[in-house]
C-alpha cells in the first residue's frame, strides 16, 4: 500500500485518498467549442511529471500533489491555496 | 419511590441506547440525554477500563465551528487554539480539538460545558466568518480506553496509535473501520484511551466492530463513573 | 517409538513427551507435538504422501520444506494443505489428494505408462476440435489432473487483520536475519524491529544443517543468536509467520494462522536463506529420492531418520554436511557421487572420507531404480560424466533405499522480486545473484549469496545496519564483511541429465521432464514466458522454486543464448499460497441507521439497503404489492408517515452562498427568498445530471441543500473541489447525519402536525415551498413545505438524536387520522403518479437535463454554471427524450419492467426506466425514453417484455412479447397539483 503524504494530516495509506485528475485551469466562457470538448473529454496522459488534484476522505481535504507518472513517485504536495488565490475560501471540508 | 431513568423518557437518546440497555445499563440523565452511568458495576468498569474498554459518551455535549475565519473568531472568544490535528484542553476541561486551519470540533468531558454553552450562544449569522457545525447530532462519541486500546485500534484503523508514537491530545482524522472517523487522545488519569467522533448513523456498526475487536484482550463495556474514576 | 525415530538431541522441535495421535487414509499414526505431516509419516515409515497432478506417479518428500507439490494432503475440509509444515493435532483426519482409490493403490497411475500420449500441450491440441469438445472433456480432465477438493458447505472460519508498524523489519531468522535484527536494535533510540520467521522457531539453516565435522557449530551459533535476540526489549519475533509479498513504500502482509497483519516498515532487511535445487535424472521423483536439506531437517529438526542405506549425489560441501547426518543417524552411505571432476578439500569431506565413506569424483546419479511396487528407490545408478548433461555408458548400480542430492541453491529472493530488484545469472557461481535493488530494501544470507556461517552473520549485521540508516537511524560505524562470500562452488551449472526413457523431472508439481521444455521451445514457445505458459512450468503450487533455476538454463541452452538473455519471468506475490479468508479478513462493510430504525423494526418493516442505509421498504407481513397499495391509498386519503432521513443535507453559508449556489447549480438562486425552497437540479462538467433536491433559503447567506441519499458524499466533494479553485467566501459542511427526517403527506397531514407546533401552518400562512425552523412536539425542527408525493404535505428535518422521539410524537399524533407509515416502494409509486423524476433510477450516466425534459430547470441568462456549456452544445443534438407513457388496453396485462426496450421497426429506440400499476388511476404507468419523434403526447409506441435475441442491431419480435404504450402529458395525477396546493 502506498503512502500518500497529506499537507495536512501527514503521511497516509492511500487508500484513504481519491484521485481527482490533473489541475487544469478552467476555459473561458466564451472559449471555443473545440477548446470546450477538449477540457471536457480529453486527458493529458502525460508520462512524466504532472500536478494532480487529491483528496483526502476522512477530512475532504483538498490537494495538489506532484507526481511521476513513469515512476508513480510523489514527489511533493501542497495546499491548493498555494495554487489559487484571491476570496478567503478555506481548502478543507 | 421514582422509577428508574429510561431512555425512551426523554427526546434526546443515543443510537446506541438499545445497545448499552441489553448490556443492562443504568441511566443518569445527561444534557437531555440518557446516559448509560453503570452497567452495575463501576469499580469493576474502572478496573476494566485500565487494560481495555469500550463507552458510549453521545450524551456529552459537542459542537463545531468551521469556515475561513473560525480561528480569529476562537481566539476572540478565548479559546487556547492549537495547531491543526491537536487538541488542546480548555478551562472547563472542554477538548477544542482543531481538525484544520478552519474547523474546530468542542468535546465536553462531562455532562455540561459552559464553554459549549457559550459559544453557542454568542456566535451569530450576521457578519459571521464562521459557521456551527452540529456535531451533537452529526456524530456519535465512544471512547475506547486502556492500556489495550492501540493494539486493538492496529485491528481497525491504519493509524499508528502507539502510546509512544502517537503522545495525548494527538489527532488522527482517518478510517476506523471503514469509517470516516475523528480519532483524539485523550488519556483518562494515566490510562490511555481514545475518543472516536464519527457519523452517527453508523454507531450501531462501528460498537459492534469495536466489541467484536477487543474479545481477544478480555475488553468490557464501561459506563461514564468508570471514566470518571479513572480520571480520578 | 517407531524404528524411524532418533534419539535426542536429533529432533529439536519436537516433544516426546506429548504423543500426538492422527490419521492419514484412514490408519491411526503417533507421532509428537511438533511434527510436521511428513516427519510424523516418515517416522511411521510411509513415506508415499501423494500421486502426482498429471501422471499420479507416487510422491514423497523432496525438500521437506514445502518447496514442492509433493506433500499437499488434503486435512478435513481444507484442501492442499503443506503436508512438509503443517503440524499434526491430535485426532486430525489426513487424506491423500488427486487419487482414485487409495494411495498405494491409485487407479489413475496407468497414467503413467500412457505418458507419451500426454505430451506436453496436449489438452490445448487433442481437445481443441471439433468446436465444443473442451467443454466435454474438461471436467474429466479437471477430474484427473487435480489437487484437493473444495468443501462449499464448510463452515466460514474466523480471520481478521491487524497494522504493525517496525522502523526495520527482518524477514527470515536464520543467522543472517537474527545478525541483522540485533544490528538494527542497537542503531539508536527507539528503534523498533520485527523479525518474521515462518518456522516454529528462529534458527533457519541453523535448525538442521552442518558447518563443522563435529555437528556442533549450528547449535551453538543458534541459541547464542537467539538468546541474544530474545534479550532485546525492541526486537519484536512474529515466527509461524511469512511474510507474504513486498508491496509499496514497504507494506508486507504477514500471515500468521488466521490473521493477516499489514506491516508497514521503514527498510526491509531480506533475509530469506535459499531454495535447495534438484538433480535432474531418470525417476528424481521416486519418494526416497530428496534434497541433503531434507535429510538434515527431518534427522535434526524431527528426530526422523529417513531410511537405512543411502547414496548421495553433491557439487558442494552442503553434500557432505548431509552425510555425516546421515551417518550421525546411523544410516549407510553407499557411496558419495560428487558432480565436479576435482572437488576441491573441505573439512566435511575429509571427515566423510575418515568414515570410510567411497566417493567418486566427476560421476552423477544418472537413475533411481524402483522397487516392485514402483513407489520406493531400491537402488541407485551412478555413472561418470563425460559433458554438460552426457554420462559414461557404463554405469555403477548401489543398492540403497535413499538417495540425497547437494548440487546447488537458487536464492529465495521472492520479496525482492516483487519489490522490482533484479537478480542477474552469474555464470562464475552458476547463481541468481542480487543486482539493482529498490531503496530501503537489503538482502543478506545466502539468499544474496554468502554461504559460509562467519561471513553470513557479518553479512547479516551489515544489512541491519543499513536498514537501520535508511529508516533514519544514523549508528556507528558499517559492519565490515570479509570479501568472500562463498557463492563459488555451491552451484553445479549443468546438474540436468537426460534419459533416453524419461522420466527425469525437472517440475514435480506439473510433471514436466527434460524433453517437455524441449520440445515446447521447439514447437515456437521459445521465450521463457511463452514456454512457462505452454508448459505450465513453474505455475503450479510452489511456483518454479525448485524448477524455474533448471528450466531457464534449459531455455537458454536450446536458444544457443546466455541465461541472462533468456530473461527471468516476472514473480508477483503472494510469496506462499495463501487462503481466501485470510485477504477478507473480518471484512468491515460499514451501515447507515436513521435513528428511526428500530420503530420500522417494530412496525414490522421489510428493509432494504440503499447503499449503506437501512431503509423500510414497506411495511407488514403480507404480499408486498398489496402491503405497497395499502400504503399509498391512506397517503391519498389519509396522511402517511415515511423516514427521509437518509436524504443529503449540506449547509451553504457565507456572503458568497447565493454565488456558489449558481455556480453549483442549474437553476437560479440569488434572488430566491428567505424562507422559500426552491429545486435545485446538479449537472457535471459534461452536462449529464448527478443529482437533485431543494434548496431552502433561511437567511440571505444560509442555503440548507437536500441531496439524494447516494449522491450526497460526491456533491459535497465536487462542491469542495470548486471552492479549493474558486475560494469563494463561503462554507459548506456535510450535515447529513445530523438531520433526521420524515415526510408527513396526505390531506390529513397538516391536522395531524399541527397538533404539535405553534407555527401556523394555514395555507396562507405556510404556503407550498415555504420553509420555515420551528419546534414540534418541543424538538427544534426546520419544516419544508415540499409535495414529492403529489398530496399536501411537510418535510419535517430534526437533530439526529430526537429522531425517534418526532417519530413517536408524529404517530401518536396522528393515531385517530389513520396515519400509518409507508415505505420506499410505496414513494416511489406515488411519485411516479406525479412524473418526478429519480435521478440514477429515470437518469443513467449520459442523461442531459434536455432529455429529461427540464429545460426550465435550467439558467438562461446566466454565463456559466457547471455543466452549462456543455448542455448549450448539445441543445441541437437531442438524441431520446424521457416520456411519461400509459400502457395501452385493461389494466392486468404484461407490465413493462425497467430497463425493457423500446422497439421500432426492430430497432431499439429507448428504454423504460421506471413502470408500475397506479391503484389510484388503475392503470399501468411509466417513464421511459424513446426517440425524439415518438415524444409528443398520443403517440404510440412499443415496449417489448419478453426475452428475445437481438441479432446485430436488429431484434426479434414475437406478436406476444409486445406491448404497445402511448405517450401521455405529466403529471399522470392531478396535473393542476390542488391536492398539493391545499
Amino acid at each position: 500500500m502506498k503512502i500518500m503524504p497529506c499537507p495536512l494530516n501527514g503521511p497516509r495509506n492511500i487508500s484513504e485518498f481519491a484521485c481527482g485528475g490533473e489541475v487544469q485551469d478552467l476555459p473561458a466562457p466564451d472559449c471555443s467549442r473545440e477548446e470546450w470538448i477538449d477540457y471536457v473529454h480529453l486527458e493529458n496522459n502525460t508520462a512524466g511529471v504532472v500536478r494532480e488534484w487529491w483528496y483526502h476522505t476522512p477530512t475532504a481535504y483538498w490537494f495538489i500533489a506532484e507526481r511521476d507518472t513513469r515512476t508513480d513517485e510523489i514527489l511533493k504536495t501542497y495546499p491548493a491555496s498555494g495554487a489559487f488565490h484571491g476570496g478567503s475560501g478555506s481548502d478543507g471540508g | 419511590m421514582t422509577r428508574p431513568l429510561e431512555p425512551e423518557a426523554l427526546t434526546r437518546r443515543s443510537h446506541l441506547y438499545r445497545t448499552c440497555r441489553r448490556a443492562g445499563a443504568r441511566w443518569v440523565e445527561t444534557n437531555g440525554f440518557a446516559a448509560p452511568a453503570h452497567y452495575g458495576d463501576a469499580a469493576g468498569e474502572a478496573a476494566a477500563a485500565e487494560r481495555l474498554a469500550i463507552a458510549d459518551l453521545t450524551a456529552l455535549p459537542r459542537t463545531g465551528f468551521k469556515g475561513w475565519g473560525m480561528a480569529g473568531w476562537a481566539a476572540g472568544e478565548g479559546i487556547a487554539l492549537p495547531e491543526p490535528n491537536r487538541a488542546a484542553r480548555q478551562e472547563d476541561a472542554t477538548l477544542a480539538c482543531r481538525l484544520s486551519a478552519g474547523e474546530l470540533l468542542l468535546l465536553a468531558e462531562t455532562g455540561n460545558s459552559p464553554l459549549i454553552d457559550r459559544l453557542e450562544a454568542a456566535w451569530s449569522m450576521d457578519g459571521a466568518v464562521c459557521f456551527p457545525v452540529p456535531r451533537a447530532d452529526t456524530s456519535a462519541r465512544i471512547a475506547v480506553c486502556g492500556s489495550a486500546a492501540a493494539r486493538m485500534m492496529a485491528k481497525i484503523c491504519g493509524v499508528d496509535l502507539r502510546a509512544h508514537r502517537f503522545d495525548n491530545l494527538a489527532i488522527a482524522q482517518t478510517s476506523v473501520a471503514r469509517l470516516n472517523a475523528v480519532v483524539v487522545r485523550n488519556d483518562r488519569g494515566g490510562t490511555l484511551a481514545f475518543d472516536l467522533v464519527f457519523d452517527s448513523a453508523s454507531a450501531v456498526y462501528l460498537w459492534d466492530c469495536l466489541v467484536d475487536a477487543m474479545d481477544e484482550f478480555g475488553g468490557r463495556i464501561a459506563g461514564l463513573d468508570a471514566l470518571t474514576r479513572l480520571r480520578g | 517409538m517407531a524404528a524411524e525415530r532418533l534419539e535426542a538431541p536429533a529432533g529439536l522441535l519436537i516433544d516426546r513427551a506429548r504423543p500426538v495421535g492422527f490419521a492419514f487414509e484412514g490408519r491411526r499414526h503417533r507421532g509428537f507435538a511438533g511434527d510436521t505431516i511428513t516427519s510424523a509419516l516418515m517416522a511411521c515409515g510411509v513415506k508415499v504422501i501423494s500421486r502426482s497432478f498429471k501422471y499420479h506417479r507416487p510422491r514423497g518428500t523432496l525438500s521437506a520444506a514445502g518447496h514442492d507439490a509433493n506433500s499437499l494432503v488434503q486435512v478435513g475440509d481444507e484442501p492442499n494443505v503443506v503436508a512438509d509444515t503443517r503440524r499434526i493435532e491430535e485426532g486430525m483426519e489426513i487424506g491423500a489428494q488427486n487419487v482414485f482409490g487409495d494411495l498405494g493403490n491409485d487407479k489413475g497411475r496407468v497414467l503413467d505408462r500412457m505418458g507419451r500420449f500426454l505430451p506436453v500441450g496436449f489438452y490445448y491440441k487433442a481437445f481443441y476440435r471439433p468446436k465444443g469438445s473442451w467443454r466435454r472433456w474438461e471436467p474429466v480432465i479437471r477430474r484427473l489432473a487435480g489437487l484437493g477438493t473444495v468443501n462449499t458447505a464448510a463452515p466460514h472460519g474466523y480471520f481478521d487483520k491487524q497494522y504493525l508498524w517496525a522502523d526495520v523489519v527482518v524477514v527470515g531468522g536464520g543467522p543472517a536475519g537474527m545478525a541483522a535484527a540485533l544490528e538494527a536494535s542497537e542503531a539508536g533510540d527507539g528503534i523498533e524491529v520485527i523479525l518474521v520467521e515462518e518456522n516454529p522457531c528462529l534458527g533457519g539453516s541453523l535448525t538442521y544443517a552442518r558447518f563443522d565435522a563435529e555437528g556442533r557449530r549450528a547449535a551453538r551459533e543458534r541459541t547464542a543468536l537467539a538468546e541474544e535476540v530474545a534479550s532485546r526489549a525492541n526486537i519484536r519475533v512474529l515466527t509461524d509467520a511469512v511474510a507474504n509479498g513486498w508491496y509499496t513504500d514497504h507494506f508486507i502482509p504477514v500471515v500468521r494462522g488466521n490473521r493477516m497483519y499489514k506491516l508497514r516498515a521503514g527498510a526491509v532487511v531480506v533475509a530469506t536463506g535459499s531454495y535447495e535445487q534438484p538433480l535432474v535424472f531418470r525417476n528424481n521423483d521416486l519418494p526416497g529420492v530428496m534434497y541433503g536439506s531434507a535429510a538434515q531437517r527431518l534427522i535434526n529438526r524431527y528426530g526422523v531418520r529417513p531410511g537405512a542405506r543411502a547414496v548421495v549425489a553433491t557439487a558442494n560441501a552442503d553434500g557432505y554436511g548431509a552425510a555425516l547426518d546421515l551417518i550421525a543417524a546411523g544410516m549407510e552411505v553407499a557411496c558419495v557421487a560428487d558432480l565436479r571432476p576435482r572437488p576441491p578439500g573441505h573439512e566435511l569431506a575429509a571427515a566423510v572420507r575418515d568414515h570410510g565413506v567411497p566417493v567418486v569424483a566427476g560421476s552423477t546419479v544418472t537413475e533411481a531404480l524402483a522397487g516392485p511396487w514402483k513407489d520406493s528407490v531400491e537402488a541407485a545408478r551412478i555413472a561418470r560424466i563425460t559433458g554438460e548433461g552426457t554420462v559414461q555408458a557404463r554405469q555403477q548400480v548401489h543398492d540403497c533405499d535413499t538417495i540425497v542430492t547437494s548440487i546447488g541453491w537458487q536464492p529465495a529472493a521472492n520479496l525482492i522480486w516483487h519489490a522490482g530488484g533484479r537478480t542477474p545469472y552469474s555464470e562464475a557461481t552458476a547463481m541468481f545473484e542480487i543486482g539493482e535493488v529498490p531503496p530501503g530494501l537489503h538482502a543478506c544470507g545466502s539468499v544474496a549469496g554468502c554461504f559460509p556461517i562467519d561471513t553470513v552473520i557479518e553479512d547479516g549485521r551489515r544489512a541491519g545496519w543499513l536498514a537501520a540508516r535508511d529508516a533514519g537511524f544514523a549508528g556507528g560505524a558499517m559492519p565490515a564483511v570479509r570479501n568472500d562470500r562463498g557463492a563459488a562452488g555451491q552451484n553445479h551449472p549443468w546438474p540436468m541429465f537426460e534419459h533416453a526413457r524419461g522420466r527425469d523431472f525437472i517440475d514435480f508439481d506439473e510433471d514436466l521432464q527434460i524433453h517437455d521444455l524441449r520440445n515446447a521451445i521447439r514447437e515456437g514457445y521459445a521465450h521463457v514466458e511463452l514456454m512457462k505458459r505452454f508448459s505450465t512450468c513453474g505455475m503450479g503450487p510452489s511456483q518454479g522454486r525448485h524448477s524455474w533455476l533448471n528450466a531457464i538454463r534449459l531455455n537458454a541452452r536450446e536458444n544457443g543464448v546466455g541465461v541472462n538473455e533468456a530473461g527471468m519471468t516476472t514473480q508477483r506475490p503472494p510469496y506462499t499460497a495463501e487462503k481466501i479468508g485470510v485477504l477478507a479478513g473480518r471484512s468491515f462493510e460499514p451501515e447507515r441507521m436513521t435513528s428511526m430504525h428500530w420503530r420500522h423494526a417494530e412496525a414490522g418493516a421489510r428493509m432494504m439497503l440503499a447503499g449503506a442505509w437501512y431503509r423500510p421498504e414497506s411495511y407488514g407481513g403480507g404480499e408486498k404489492e398489496a402491503m405497497v397499495r395499502e400504503e399509498s391509498r391512506n397517503v391519498r386519503e389519509n396522511v402517511g408517515l415515511i423516514d427521509v432521513s437518509t436524504l443529503g443535507g449540506l449547509e451553504i453559508r457565507g456572503p458568497d452562498a447565493a454565488a456558489m449556489m449558481e455556480r453549483m447549480y442549474t437553476w437560479a438562486y440569488s434572488k430566491q427568498k428567505v424562507g422559500r425552497a426552491r429545486y435545485t437540479l446538479m449537472t457535471d462538467m459534461t452536462g449529464v445530471i448527478t443529482d437533485d433536491g431543494v434548496a431552502c433559503r433561511f437567511h440571505e447567506n444560509h442555503y440548507y441543500v437536500t441531496a439524494t441519499t447516494s449522491g450526497v458524499d460526491g456533491v459535497y466533494r465536487e462542491m469542495l473541489f470548486w471552492n479549493a479553485q474558486w475560494r469563494l467566501q463561503v462554507d459548506i459542511t456535510n450535515v447529513t447525519g445530523a438531520f433526521s427526517g420524515v415526510n408527513i403527506a396526505g390531506p390529513k397531514s397538516r391536522a395531524v402536525l399541527q397538533r404539535l407546533t405553534d407555527e401556523n401552518l394555514a395555507a396562507d400562512a405556510f404556503p407550498y415551498m415555504g420553509v420555515r425552523m420551528a419546534a414540534v412536539a418541543g424538538i427544534p425542527c426546520r419544516l419544508l413545505r415540499v409535495g414529492f408525493v403529489g398530496e399536501l404535505g411537510f418535510e419535517i428535518h430534526c437533530p439526529a438524536h430526537s429522531g425517534e422521539a418526532l417519530w413517536d410524537a408524529l404517530m401518536e399524533a396522528g393515531r385517530d387520522h389513520g396515519i400509518r407509515p409507508f415505505g420506499v416502494e410505496c414513494q416511489r409509486l406515488l411519485r411516479l403518479e406525479k412524473g418526478h423524476i429519480i435521478v440514477s433510477q429515470d437518469t443513467d450516466g449520459l442523461t442531459n437535463p434536455l432529455e429529461a425534459d427540464m429545460d426550465w430547470a435550467l439558467a438562461k441568462k446566466r454565463p456559466f454554471f457547471i455543466g452549462k456549456r456543455s448542455i448549450d452544445i448539445q441543445r441541437d443534438a437531442v438524441e431520446r427524450r424521457l416520456v411519461g407513457f400509459e400502457v395501452e388496453g385493461a389494466a392486468g396485462g404484461a407490465v413493462p419492467k425497467e430497463c425493457h426496450l423500446v422497439i421500432r421497426d426492430g430497432e431499439i429506440t429507448g428504454r423504460v426506466t421506471s413502470c408500475s400499476y397506479s391503484p389510484t388511476l388503475d392503470r399501468t404507468i411509466g417513464l421511459a425514453y424513446v426517440a425524439p419523434d415518438q415524444a409528443e403526447a398520443g403517440t404510440r409506441f412499443h415496449v417489448r417484455v419478453n426475452s428475445g435475441r437481438i441479432e446485430g442491431r436488429r431484434v426479434r419480435i414475437t406478436p406476444d412479447n409486445l406491448v404497445a404504450c402511448r405517450v401521455v402529458d405529466l403529471p399522470f395525477f392531478d396535473p393542476d397539483n390542488a391536492r398539493q396546493d391545499l
